[in-house]
């Protein structure tokens, strides 16, 4: 094989503040190859496709793009040294049609009638598969699949020579997947380079032609796919530094306190049954697109479920409504606190009370103390370092953010807490106060579900797993009789490759 | 409560009273607000002979009041995260007319305030349930405006309904403390509201909606009825200057609240509460209104022509907004 | 031409144009039916009329709608376009109405730097200058009115000479509007302000210049108000600071009626102008049944809830199973109205910014 590399990383270094997500990290790609990027949560991968898209600035190491030492500092320079990234996050504009959205922000000049623009987006169109009766459409009423081919379509009329692929096919169907691996087999076959970074298995064999694994912030050699089976690819992806940041498992459980059975829901292939007793603390183990996160969403009425029932202390709950589901005792936090989880521009007291305004309004009527008393107990309780508890909310750190948007729900005296995400962008110290708390809740009668991408987070802090991949459920079973590998199997694919 | 394991080190002031001074601890756009208010009155005082004497400052106060008072009603409706709304002038106007239409006829005042109290409950129901159902709220308030706007002429018929003494006078003529009743019920309004929004539950559910209103969502509040809520509330300031209007002029007719609208808005504006909602307060409102005036009043005693007055409050309404929202990003840190 | 020719194919071609231009003829019929001279060259002269000026001032306030904002200033704008076109009289008639015009673009396009530059949200600006530019008219005539000097009178009459059904002020603006049409439809700038209020982060992130379409759809819409100021002081021999007060409602009433979508990034020129000789139409078959002006304004605002509610029940797709069209926390302070693509963009995952 030829050594025509068209961009060579060494010694990559990036913190955030005291935390080094890349401890000096090397990497390569050849032009015509595929390059599967693999590597866990916390393993440094997305920040690396981040440095290399020119988004985030690294603090040391070289990157050299075609022999050229390049510097990668802006997403123009970035786009200039021709490396575009495919990301979860679209940026297609839904009313115009594909053609239209190819050209965006490209400054094409010359009339933007619809015809010609069709007439010049075919070639990128026809490379990325999208059928010539879907291009006059406006892009919203065609499939995520097909949408991801306009991105794609969209990078190559900007002349992308390296592609990264952040997780393309997380959300797709199976027809789709077959689709975008045909692309990059296509791409690479015109001489381009592809960082195809996933989490499937089944795909790393199916495309790559060498992988190179991330682990705890540093990059191992890169492997010829060819020279690999499932079992060693994972090896080569455990092994993060076991942090005994978990506390002890349940001794006891009692009765169960959510019961749901066949429930289904979009991203839910198949019907889900899942007990939480209280005291026991249920982790769902799953990657993006895995269905593991929207089985809570449908539990906590955020999407009414399209069947299935859930009992809560033995009583049904009726419609997927999220009052309902609070009123029942069940608090739900969303992987995106940011969003909707907290009160970015109120107080921290504003933010820890919120769920339970009728607590701290007797009769209607507000007291400042008893507002100030649960914030405070809470506070306490979850150990949030606010200074004050006037400081607003957004100014905290991430995991003192993450402790608000989860401790808020003490106030209601919920019987169940599902969280999603429960330590996203959180330090090591605070995930490990989270973790204390969670499993505090637990010994207190709660019953605690968490849905994680961090297998290590799910594996140490659960007392029961259910992995899933690909919207179905892989297995169930007690954490403690579950290996690591096969969990990493379960959820990358879809069960031990001997099994 | 669950129990609480006392670790980690959260300072926590001991409970203090109701009205601690971390409850009353002004915001920035106050602190600015207060600020310029002080310092136009100030050169007002330093230019106008006499400006110094208690009846040019109830009077000027007399003068936003019936613009405050609305605004003030109306800032919950941009506090709760719904924008604004564009039916106020014809809101006060239907409550207006029907009001001296009862009086004429007779009705006992008492009757006639809650009819009109419960017209504009109405009104605002219906706007809010529109809006909390999904709609645009510029656009639904622009069409309920119109379409209150043509009921009213229909309902008199066209023609300005004047009414001699009756039951109602007393709200028109009285003075309380030497204060008219306009500026009691502006400053009682702008008082209860303050109130209503810190104190009370819907009031800080209000809030926390306008805030965020996915959070709130998240959170359990119930985020259409805190719509409902704002767009009444906004209604009710509309149906008490109607009333008060109507007995101190004994006249009402549909076009007596034109500029009503644009008015409250600005008062709002001024006052720096922020369209995105979560910011701001009724009290700012009110001494936006009254800054408004006090500027006003300068301009008409240093004779400057309406065209320029008019150009001045757009003037000053386009740098506060500017100020506020360049403070509110630099606060926010973006 | 073969673009113009090609342009009204596909527009009349598109399934929306086609229902509005229906909705068009049903409103004709019905008040045909009830009043069988009705449908006379006369009346159709009177609507184009009307429509003339307000198509002016709707297709600029629905350009800012399609760029996901909204101008409240026009019909200040309109106003003070009016009287600077009178006063400058001296110019020569169409001189002053172009000036004039070209003036109230500048201010347009002025504004519109100010709120890209600042990042303020459009309806809180256009407040401001909705009063100071109402001022500013006041200013100019001392609040009076200005009259167009006799000899110039013979003009404003030929600005409105009939011709069959038209006037050299209805082709005016067919003209405007057509040359807008087009522009929005093949100009990269139309592209740019459809993608900024289509979705507007996603447009960022594509790369659309943010600050461009923003200058460019407000300098539209003043200069549209302006024109159309200026030709209607013309037209009736002076220039007040009062005209126009009512034009808001209207000119939003027809761009939703015309397709507008109330949450940008959707909308033609086409459907704009269609839109306005319904709204037009159903004004002057009002007027014919005798109805009053009060009631027309009744039945205008009535229309409005009807378009709201119809374009709700139609094409509204909730996210959490509420309906909640309600405006979003305004990040980066752009935006008026929420903009919500109907399968939202799935979130990259397992993002670890520690420390963030």
């Amino acid at each position: 094989m030829t050594e025509n590399v068209v961009v060579t990383v060494k010694g990559l270094k990036k913190s955030y503040g005291a935390v080094q997500a890349l401890k000096g990290v090397d990497f390569e790609i050849r032009a015509g190859e595929v390059m599967a990027l693999l590597g866990e949560n916390g393993s440094g991968k997305s920040t690396l496709v981040k440095i290399l898209s020119g988004l985030v600035a690294r603090d040391d190491g070289t990157i050299q793009v075609g022999g050229d030492a390049s510097e990668l500092a802006t997403p123009a320079q970035s786009r200039e040294a021709g490396i575009a990234t495919v990301t979860q996050e679209f940026s297609l504009i839904p009313q115009l049609t594909a053609a239209e959205n190819v050209f965006l922000g490209s400054g094409l000049s010359g009339p933007w009638m619809q015809s010609r623009l069709q007439r010049l987006a075919a070639p990128y169109l026809e490379a990325v598969g999208l059928e010539e009766a879907r291009r006059r459409r406006p892009v919203e009423s065609l499939s995520v699949g097909e949408r991801q081919l306009i991105e794609v379509a969209r990078v190559l009329a900007r002349d992308a020579r390296i592609l990264i692929f952040d997780e393309p096919t997380a959300a797709l169907s199976d027809v789709e997947i077959a689709r975008v691996l045909d692309l990059v087999r296509r791409l690479v076959g015109e001489g381009r380079s592809v960082v195809y970074v996933t989490h499937r298995l089944g795909e790393v064999f199916e495309i790559a032609d060498r992988a190179t694994v991330m682990r705890d912030g540093r990059s191992q050699a890169p492997v010829a796919v060819a020279d690999l089976d499932v079992d060693s690819l994972i090896t080569m992806m455990l092994g993060r530094e076991l942090e005994t940041i978990y506390p002890e498992r349940a001794k006891e459980l009692g009765e169960p306190v959510l019961r749901v059975a066949g429930l289904e829901a979009p991203g839910v292939i198949e019907p889900v049954d899942l007990t939480v007793r209280r005291g026991e603390i249920v982790g769902l183990a799953g990657q993006l697109g895995s269905g593991a996160g929207k089985l809570l969403e449908a539990i906590a009425g955020v999407h009414p479920p399209d069947a299935g029932q859930v009992e809560v202390d033995g009583r049904p709950l009726p419609g997927g409504t999220r009052g309902r589901a609070i009123k029942a005792g069940l608090a739900y936090c969303s992987p995106d606190r940011k969003e909707d989880g907290i009160f970015e521009f109120r107080s921290v007291i504003d933010n820890l009370t919120a769920p339970s305004l009728k607590a701290v309004t007797p009769y209607g009527w507000f007291s400042p103390g008893a507002s100030r008393r649960m914030a405070a107990g809470i506070a306490d309780q979850f150990q949030i370092k606010a200074g004050k508890l006037e400081a607003t909310a957004g100014a905290l750190s991430g995991g003192n953010q993450q402790k608000v948007a989860l401790g808020k729900w003490i106030g209601i005296g919920p019987k169940v807490l599902m969280v999603e995400e429960p330590t996203r962008g959180v330090d090591v110290g605070a995930r490990a106060e989270i973790y204390a708390h969670l499993r505090l809740l637990a010994e207190e009668g709660l019953g605690v579900v968490f849905a994680s991408s961090d297998l290590a987070e799910v594996a140490g802090l659960a007392d029961t797993v259910m992995t899933f991949y690909r919207g179905r459920v892989v297995r169930s079973s007690p954490a403690a009789a579950l290996a690591q590998d096969d969990l990493m199997a379960d959820v990358t694919h879809g069960g031990t490759v001997a099994a | 409560m669950i129990g609480a394991k006392a670790q980690g080190e959260v300072e926590s002031a001991p409970t203090r009273g109701r009205f601690s001074p971390s409850a009353w601890q002004p915001s920035q756009e106050m602190v600015i607000l207060l600020g310029m208010l002080i310092l136009l009155v100030v050169v007002s005082a330093l230019t106008t002979d006499g400006y110094f004497n208690s009846g040019n400052a109830k009077a000027i106060i007399r003068a936003a009041a019936i613009t405050g008072t609305v605004a003030v009603g109306l800032t919950f409706v941009t506090l709760s995260g719904n924008l604004l709304s564009l039916s106020v002038e014809q809101t006060a106007a239907i409550c207006g007319v029907l009001l001296a239409m009862m009086l004429r006829d007779g009705w006992p005042a008492g009757i006639a305030l809650l009819v009109i109290l419960g017209v504009a409950v109405v009104i605002g129901t219906v706007q809010g349930g529109l809006v909390a159902a999904g709609a645009n709220p510029i656009i639904v308030t622009l069409g309920a405006g119109a379409t209150i706007a043509g009921l009213t002429v229909v309902i008199s018929g066209g023609h300005g309904i004047a009414i001699g003494h009756n039951s109602l006078d007393w709200l028109g003529s009285s003075k309380v403390f030497g204060l008219t009743m306009p500026t009691c019920a502006f400053i009682a309004v702008a008082i209860l509201s303050s109130v209503f929004l810190t104190r009370t539950r819907q009031g800080r559910a209000l809030m926390l909606t306008g805030s965020s209103r996915s959070t709130a969502i998240a959170s359990g509040l119930h985020v259409r009825r805190i719509a409902v809520l704002a767009f009444v509330l906004a209604s009710i300031g509309c149906a008490i200057v109607a009333a008060l209007t109507v007995s101190q002029f004994h006249r009402a007719d549909g076009i007596q609240f034109g500029g009503l609208t644009f008015d409250a808005l600005a008062a709002i504006l001024v006052g720096g509460t922020a369209i995105q909602g979560g910011e701001g307060s009724p009290a700012r409102t009110a001494i936006g209104a009254i800054f408004i005036a006090a500027l006003s009043d300068f301009m008409i005693l240093h004779n400057y022509s309406f065209g320029l007055r008019m150009t001045v409050q757009g003037a000053v309404v386009l740098v506060a907004v500017t100020v506020f929202h360049l403070l509110r990003k630099r606060r926010r840190g973006r | 031409m073969s673009v113009v020719r090609s342009q009204l194919k596909q527009w009349s071609a598109d399934r929306d144009s086609q229902a509005r231009l229906a909705l068009l003829a049903v409103v004709w019929i019905f008040f045909t039916i009830l009043d069988s001279s009705f449908a006379s060259s006369d009346i159709v002269f009177s609507v184009l009329q009307s429509f003339a000026f307000l198509a002016l001032i709707t297709a600029g306030i629905g350009v800012t709608m399609i760029a996901g904002e909204l101008d409240l200033s026009v019909a200040s704008v309109a106003a003070v376009a009016g009287i600077l076109a009178v006063k400058m009289a001296g110019l020569g008639m169409v001189p002053a109405i172009v000036a004039a015009a070209l003036i109230a673009g500048a201010f347009g396009a002025v504004q519109g730097a100010c709120i890209a530059w600042l990042r303020i949200n459009s309806i809180v600006f256009t407040i401001g200058t909705l009063f100071a530019m109402r001022g500013v008219a006041n200013l100019l005539t001392n609040s009076k009115s200005v009259l167009l000097p006799l000899n110039d009178l013979d003009f404003s009459e030929g600005l409105i000479e009939r011709i069959w059904i038209f006037s050299p002020y209805t082709f005016v603006t067919i003209a405007v509007c057509l040359v807008l049409g087009i522009g929005l439809a093949i100009g990269k700038w139309g592209r740019e302000i459809y993608a900024i209020g289509g979705a507007r982060p996603e447009s960022e992130a594509a790369g659309v210049a943010q600050k461009r379409p923003l200058i460019v759809a407000f300098a539209i819409s003043a200069f549209t108000a302006g024109l159309a100021g200026a030709l209607s002081a013309v037209v009736a021999g002076s220039g007040s600071s009062e005209a126009f007060e009512s034009v808001l409602l209207q000119a939003v009433t027809a761009a939703l009626v015309g397709g507008i979508g109330l949450y940008g990034g959707r909308g033609r020129m086409f459907n704009i102008v269609v839109g306005c000789l319904i709204l037009e139409s159903f004004l002057a078959g009002m007027i014919d049944q005798g109805v009053s002006q009060e009631v027309q304004q009744l039945a205008t605002g009535g229309l409005l809830l009807l378009v709201v509610a119809v374009e709700f029940l139609t094409g509204f797709e909730s996210e959490d199973g509420e309906r909640s069209g309600l405006p979003p926390a305004l990040r980066g302070g752009f935006g008026l109205l929420d903009r919500r693509s109907v399968n939202g963009p799935l979130r990259a995952d397992g993002n670890q910014e520690v420390g963030s």
